[in-house]
C-alpha cells in the first residue's frame, strides 16, 4: 500500500506550485493514502491532493487557512499506526528527545512532522520518526535554500519502506529507507 | 435393446433399404432413449414426407459418396456391435478405452465429435486437448507432454506476475520506485498489470452469470490469471472483450472433467496416465494451455489495426467502407462470409440484408469472435465447439456455422424491418437442434460428401404461442410508404421470398398498415407451407454448390405452381405495389378462369394430411380454428377473383357483339354509343387488370360516363371514420347474394371483410388502420379532396356483374406503371440482373 507523505508546501505565500518533476511523478491511480502534515496553505492545494488519492490526512500547521485541520492526528493504516503533526508546536524545532514526546502521548509507531522544511527519517526507541521536508522547497523562518522532498510510504504486513523523492539540480534523487515493526 | 428397436423400426420404416444406416446426421442415435424415439420420430417424417421415388434416390447418392471415401464410411456404418455411447459404459476406464486406445482413434473421435456424442462424455476435455493439439496423437506422450506445459505455465507464471517488493536490490532505485514511469520499472509494470487486471475482472465477473460455477471466487481468479497471462505473453493484442468467454467454457468442461475423474477414482483404480492427465491440481495450467492453442487461431479475428482509409481519389462511388478498407481480418472474413458464402447460399437473404444497410461485423464480430458463445447456451454451446474444435484447429467450421445461423433466423430477418432485423441478430433466439448448425455447415461446405440436413426454421410462433392474436395486432400499425415499399419491392423480386413470405411472415411484422388481415392470411398460408419446408432429412445430397439449396425445398411442381400463380394473381390487383403484396399473400393455390371449380378446393391442399400429422402437436387448437376459417375465406377470394377473371372476359365477348352489331347500324347519337363501349371496355380492362385501377382516372372521366348510361350510387361521402365503417357493412350485408357481387379491392382488405363480422372488435381495428391509410392517400391526392375514399357501385349491365365495388389505394398508383404485370416483370429483370 503506498502512501504519500508530504508538507509546507506554502502555496501561494513562499512557492507558486510544486515543482514540475514532482507533478509528473504523482498521478492518481498509484497512491491509497495521503498524509500531509499541513501549511498548504490554501484550499487549492488541497483540493490537488484529493485529485492524487481520495483519502487525504492534513494537520494543521502555522500558516494554514483552514482552522479546522487538527493538531495532530493518528491514522492506522496496516498494522502501523502512525502519527501525524506539524511540529512547529514542538520545540525545540525537530528535536528528537521532543518528537519522541509526542510519540509516546500519541502511541504511534511512525510520527510524521514536518515544518523544518528539511527532510529526515531516522528510527528512534524502535519508532520511526519522518519529516518529509518541503514539497515546494519553501523557504523557512532560518533557511533559505530548501531541497525539495516528499516521501512515499510502502507499508506491507510488518514492513514499512519510506522512498524519498528529492529534486537536486532539476533532478529527481529516490533514497529508500526501510523500518521494520517488531 | 437398442439394436432390436433400431432393427424393429427399421422393419417398420423402411422394409427395402436401410435408410436408417445411412443417415449420418442422426447423431445421437444410440445415446438414450430419449434420443432414439426422436430418431425414430424423424425417419417417420421422412418416410411419409419424401416421395418414394426420390427417396431411394437419395439412398444412392448416399451410399455412392459412402463409398467414394474411406472416412465417410467409417460414419455412414456405425458398427453393430460397438458400444459408442458413453452414458452406457459406467466404467471410466471403459469409457477411456473406447475412445482413446483404439488404432486410429483420433479419426474416430473427430467424427464422434462432431456428431455431438460428446455431450455426456467424462473425457470431453481430453478430446479438446487433442483437437486443439495441446496433446500429441501419440499417448505415449501425454505424460511427458502434460508435464511440459504446466512446468511453462508456472514458469511463466512467476515471470510475469510481477511483484516489485521482491526485486528491490535488482534494479537501480531512480528506476525501481513505486512512482517511476520508466518501461522497465518494476513498480511500473506493477500498476499498469493492475490496470489490466482490474479490466479483466470486470469482464471475468460478467462472465455467464447464468452459472453459478462461474461465481465462485477461485474461478475468477484463475480466469484473471489466464487471461492476464495470456495477454501479457500477446503484448501485441494484449486482452480483448470476448476471450474471457472463450475462456469460460474451457476452464467448465475441464471442471466437470475432472469432477468426474475425482468421482471415478473413488469406485476403481485408474491409470497413471489418466490420473496424471486429469489432476484437478492443474486446472488452471490445462486451461491456459487450451485457451492459447485457441486463440492461436482466433488472434487474427482479435486483432483491429486502424489503417488508414484508401484515398477518396481511388475509391469507387458508393463503395461500402467494408470494401474500401479491408485492412481489418475480421472485418474481411465477415465481409466474405456474407458476400460470398451467404450470397452463394442463400441470395435472397444476402440481398435483403444488403438492402438493410447490415453490415456483418454489426452483430458478427461477436459470433466469431466469442465462437457463437453468447447466442447459445452452455450445453449446446459446448457440442457446438466440439465440432468445430474436431473439425480442425483452422475452425474453419466457423465460417459455416455463421451461415448456418442465418439461414435459421431467415425468415425472421426476411420479413423484418431494420430493427426487429438487428434485434434478432442481436438477440439470436432459441435454437432447438443444435446438430443442425453443424450438419448444416458441414452440409455446406462440402454439399457432395455430407447430407443437407433437415430444414429448420425458427417459429417464432412456437415461442409466442402463449401471446393472444390480440396482443401482435395492437402492435403498432403505423408504417412508413417506405417499408411498405421496400418490403413489397423485395416481395415481388422473386419467387421464393413469395413462397417464405406465405409462411413465415405470419411470424411477426407489424409494420404494414392493416396488420389484422395480414396476419390472418399467414397464418392460415403457413399451413400449405409447411409442408415445404419440413421434408426430408436428406434430400438430394447432389446438389451443386452453386444452387441455392432453398429451392430443392419444396417439390419443384409446388413451385411452378407458386410462380403461376404468381403471374396470374398479379394482374388482378388494383395497385401495382401494395396490391401485389397482398394478393399475392392471399391466394397461395393457384387457379385460372378455367378451373374454377378446382379453385373450391385448392389441390395442394390434398397433400396436407400427412404434414398435418407431424405438426399437430405444435399448432394450438385456436390457431387450427383461425386456419381452418382461413381456408374457407381464401376459397372465397379465389371464387370472387376468378369470378372477376370470368367477368371481364364475358364482357369481352359481349362487347365485340355490341360492336360488330353497332358498325351495322345507324343510330342518331352514335358517338354516345361509343363512347359507352369505350367506358365498358375500360370496365373490363379494370376486370382483367391489364388497366390499372386508380383514383384519378375514376374521378374524371369514368364518373361522367358511368353517371349517363349506368346510373351509379355514386357515394361522395366526407372521409370519416363512419363513412368508412359503413361502407364496410355494406360490403358485409352484400355479401349474402354472394355470387351476385364482385369486390374490387385489393384482395386482403376483401378477405377481412369476409372474415371478420361487423360486429367484432377487430373490425374497428380494421376502420383504424385503413383510416391511416386514407390519411396518407389524402395526402397525395390534393387536386380532388372532394371524392377520396369515395366507394363506387357501377351498374355494368352487359355482363353478370351486378355491382362493383371499388375501393382503390391511391397512394402508389399514381406515379406508377399503370400494369402490374410490366411492374412485375421489371421487378423480375432487376433480380435476374443481380444474380
Amino acid at each position: 500500500m503506498l502512501v504519500l507523505v508530504l508538507g509546507d508546501l506554502h502555496i501561494p505565500h513562499r512557492s507558486n506550485n510544486l515543482p514540475a518533476r514532482f507533478k509528473k511523478l504523482l498521478v492518481p491511480g498509484k497512491i491509497q493514502h495521503i498524509l500531509c502534515t499541513g501549511n498548504l496553505c490554501t484550499k487549492d492545494s488541497f483540493d490537488y491532493l484529493k485529485t492524487l488519492a481520495s483519502d487525504v490526512h492534513v494537520v494543521r500547521g502555522d500558516f494554514d487557512d483552514n482552522l479546522n485541520y487538527p493538531e495532530q492526528k493518528v491514522v492506522t493504516v496496516g498494522q502501523f499506526r502512525i502519527g501525524l503533526c506539524h511540529g512547529h508546536q514542538v520545540v525545540p524545532w525537530g528535536d528528537t528527545e521532543s518528537l519522541s514526546m509526542v510519540q509516546r502521548q500519541l502511541d504511534v509507531d511512525i510520527l510524521i512532522s514536518g515544518h523544518t522544511h528539511k527532510f529526515d527519517a531516522f528510527e528512534h526507541e524502535n519508532k520511526f520518526y519522518i519529516n518529509p521536508g518541503s514539497a515546494t522547497g519553501a523557504y523557512n523562518a532560518l533557511e533559505s535554500d530548501v531541497i525539495p522532498s516528499f516521501v512515499i510510504l510502502d507499508i506491507q504486513q510488518s514492513t514499512v519502506v519510506a522512498y524519498v523523492y528529492k529534486l537536486i539540480n532539476e533532478d529527481v534523487k529516490v533514497e529508500r529507507i526501510e523500518y521494520k515493526k517488531n | 435393446m437398442l439394436n432390436r428397436l433400431r432393427s424393429l423400426s427399421k422393419g417398420k420404416l423402411f422394409p427395402e433399404n436401410g435408410a436408417v444406416e445411412n443417415s449420418a446426421e442422426n447423431a445421437a442415435k444410440y445415446s438414450s432413449t430419449e434420443d432414439i424415439l426422436k430418431a425414430i420420430d424423424q425417419f417417420g417424417t421422412k418416410i411419409t414426407d419424401e416421395p418414394d421415388g426420390l427417396e431411394s434416390n437419395n439412398n444412392l447418392q448416399r451410399r455412392g459418396s459412402g463409398e467414394s471415401s474411406a472416412s465417410e464410411s467409417w460414419m455412414e456404418v456405425d458398427p453393430e456391435g460397438e458400444p459408442t455411447i458413453t452414458s452406457f459404459t459406467h466404467s471410466y476406464s471403459i469409457e477411456w478405452e473406447k475412445l482413446f486406445t483404439k488404432p486410429n482413434y483420433m479419426r474416430h473421435l473427430r467424427n464422434y465429435a462432431i456428431k455431438g456424442n460428446l455431450r455426456s462424455s467424462r473425457f470431453r476435455s481430453i478430446a479438446w486437448k487433442l483437437f486443439l493439439e495441446v496433446l500429441p496423437d501419440n499417448m505415449s506422450q501425454w505424460q511427458t507432454n502434460t508435464l511440459n506445459y504446466r512446468q511453462k505455465y508456472t514458469d511463466l507464471k512467476n515471470k510475469l506476475i510481477v511483484n516489485p517488493r521482491k526485486e528491490v536490490d535488482a534494479v537501480d532505485l531512480s528506476v525501481n520506485n513505486p512512482l517511476s514511469q520508466e518501461e522497465e520499472s518494476p513498480w511500473n509494470r506493477f500498476f499498469q498489470d493492475n490496470e489490466l487486471r482490474l479490466t479483466i475482472k470486470q469482464d471475468v465477473i460478467r462472465t455467464f452469470p447464468e452459472l453459478a460455477f462461474f461465481k465462485s471466487d477461485e474461478v475468477r481468479e484463475m480466469m484473471v490469471n489466464n487471461l492476464f497471462l495470456y495477454s501479457r505473453e500477446h503484448n501485441h493484442i494484449s486482452y480483448r472483450q470476448g476471450m474471457h468467454e472463450l475462456l469460460a467454457p474451457i476452464i467448465f468442461i475441464l471442471h466437470c472433467d475432472h469432477q468426474a475423474f475425482l468421482h471415478a477414482s473413488e469406485i476403481e483404480s485408474l491409470k497413471d496416465v489418466i490420473k496424471d492427465v486429469m489432476d484437478p491440481k492443474y486446472l488452471e495450467h490445462d486451461a491456459y494451455a487450451m485457451f492459447s492453442q485457441i486463440m492461436q487461431t482466433m488472434e487474427p479475428w482479435y486483432v483491429s489495426k486502424e489503417v488508414e482509409p484508401l484515398k477518396s481519389k481511388d475509391s469507387q462511388p458508393f463503395a461500402k467502407p467494408q470494401d474500401l478498407n479491408p485492412s481489418n481480418v475480421i472485418v474481411s472474413k465477415l465481409t466474405r462470409i456474407q458476400d460470398y458464402l451467404l450470397k452463394k447460399t442463400d441470395l435472397e437473404l444476402h440481398q435483403h440484408l444488403e438492402r438493410l444497410d447490415i453490415a456483418p461485423q454489426i452483430y458478427g464480430i461477436r459470433w466469431i469472435r466469442l465462437l457463437f458463445g453468447r447466442e447459445l447456451p452452455m450445453q449446446d454451446l459446448l457440442v457446438l465447439w466440439d465440432a468445430i474444435f474436431a473439425d480442425g484447429i483452422g475452425f474453419d467450421l466457423v465460417d459455416y456455422i455463421f451461415v448456418a445461423m442465418l439461414l435459421y433466423i431467415r425468415e425472421l430477418l426476411l420479413f423484418s424491418d431494420y430493427p426487429s432485423c438487428m434485434n434478432t441478430l442481436m438477440r439470436y433466439p432459441p435454437v432447438t437442434d443444435i446438430h443442425y448448425f453443424i450438419n448444416m455447415a458441414r452440409f455446406m461446405r462440402d454439399p457432395n460428401q455430407y447430407p443437407r440436413p433437415a430444414n429448420q426454421i425458427y417459429h417464432s410462433y412456437l415461442t409466442t404461442a402463449s401471446q393472444s392474436p390480440r396482443a401482435k395486432e395492437q402492435k403498432p400499425a403505423a408504417g412508413s410508404n417506405t417499408d411498405r415499399a421496400r418490403t413489397s419491392s423485395m416481395l415481388t423480386s422473386t419467387f421464393s421470398s413469395f413462397k417464405h413470405k406465405m409462411y413465415s411472415s405470419a411470424i411477426s411484422r407489424p409494420k404494414t398498415l392493416s396488420v389484422l388481415g395480414r396476419q390472418k392470411m399467414l397464418k392460415s398460408s403457413s399451413e400449405p407451407m409447411n409442408l415445404q419446408t419440413e421434408i426430408s432429412p436428406g434430400s438430394p445430397s447432389g446438389i451443386i454448390p452453386g444452387s441455392v439449396p432453398q429451392h430443392k425445398r419444396g417439390s419443384t411442381a409446388s413451385l411452378s405452381k407458386v410462380e403461376d400463380t404468381m403471374f396470374r394473381s398479379v394482374p388482378s390487383s388494383g395497385s401495382p405495389i401494395t396490391g401485389n403484396v397482398r394478393s399475392v399473400v392471399s391466394t397461395p393455390a393457384g387457379y385460372s378462369p378455367d378451373d374454377i371449380s378446382e379453385s373450391t378446393s385448392p389441390p395442394r391442399y390434398a397433400t396436407l394430411p400427412t404434414k398435418s400429422k407431424v405438426k399437430a402437436r405444435r399448432i394450438t387448437p385456436v390457431e387450427k380454428e383461425v386456419q381452418q376459417q382461413l381456408a374457407v375465406v381464401k376459397s372465397q377470394v379465389h371464387d370472387k377473383e376468378a369470378m372477376c377473371r370470368y367477368c371481364a372476359s364475358k364482357l369481352d365477348i359481349h362487347i365485340e357483339r355490341l360492336q360488330a352489331e353497332l358498325l351495322r347500324q345507324n343510330f342518331e347519337r352514335e358517338d354516345e354509343i361509343f363512347v359507352a363501349i369505350a367506358g365498358i371496355k375500360q370496365v373490363r380492362d379494370v376486370l382483367k387488370g391489364t388497366l390499372k385501377f386508380s383514383q384519378s382516372a375514376f374521378d374524371e372521366e369514368e364518373l361522367e360516363i358511368s353517371e349517363n348510361y349506368y346510373k351509379p350510387e355514386v357515394v361522395t361521402e366526407e372521409m370519416s371514420q363512419e363513412a368508412v365503417k359503413r361502407s364496410q357493412f355494406v360490403a358485409h350485408g352484400e355479401k349474402g347474394t354472394q355470387s351476385k357481387k364482385l369486390f374490387y379491392m385489393s384482395s386482403e382488405e376483401n378477405s377481412e371483410n369476409l372474415d371478420n363480422s361487423p360486429e367484432s372488435p377487430i373490425s374497428h381495428k380494421v376502420v383504424e388502420s385503413k383510416e391511416f391509410e386514407l390519411e396518407d392517400y389524402r395526402n397525395i391526392i390534393i387536386d380532388s379532396p372532394k371524392h377520396k375514399g369515395a366507394h363506387q357501385f357501377v351498374d355494368s349491365s352487359g355482363s353478370n356483374v351486378s355491382k362493383s365495388k371499388f375501393s382503390s389505394h391511391a397512394q402508389e398508383c399514381l406515379e406508377d406503371s399503370p400494369n402490374p404485370l410490366y411492374n412485375m416483370k421489371q421487378n423480375i429483370e432487376e433480380e435476374s440482373d443481380w444474380t
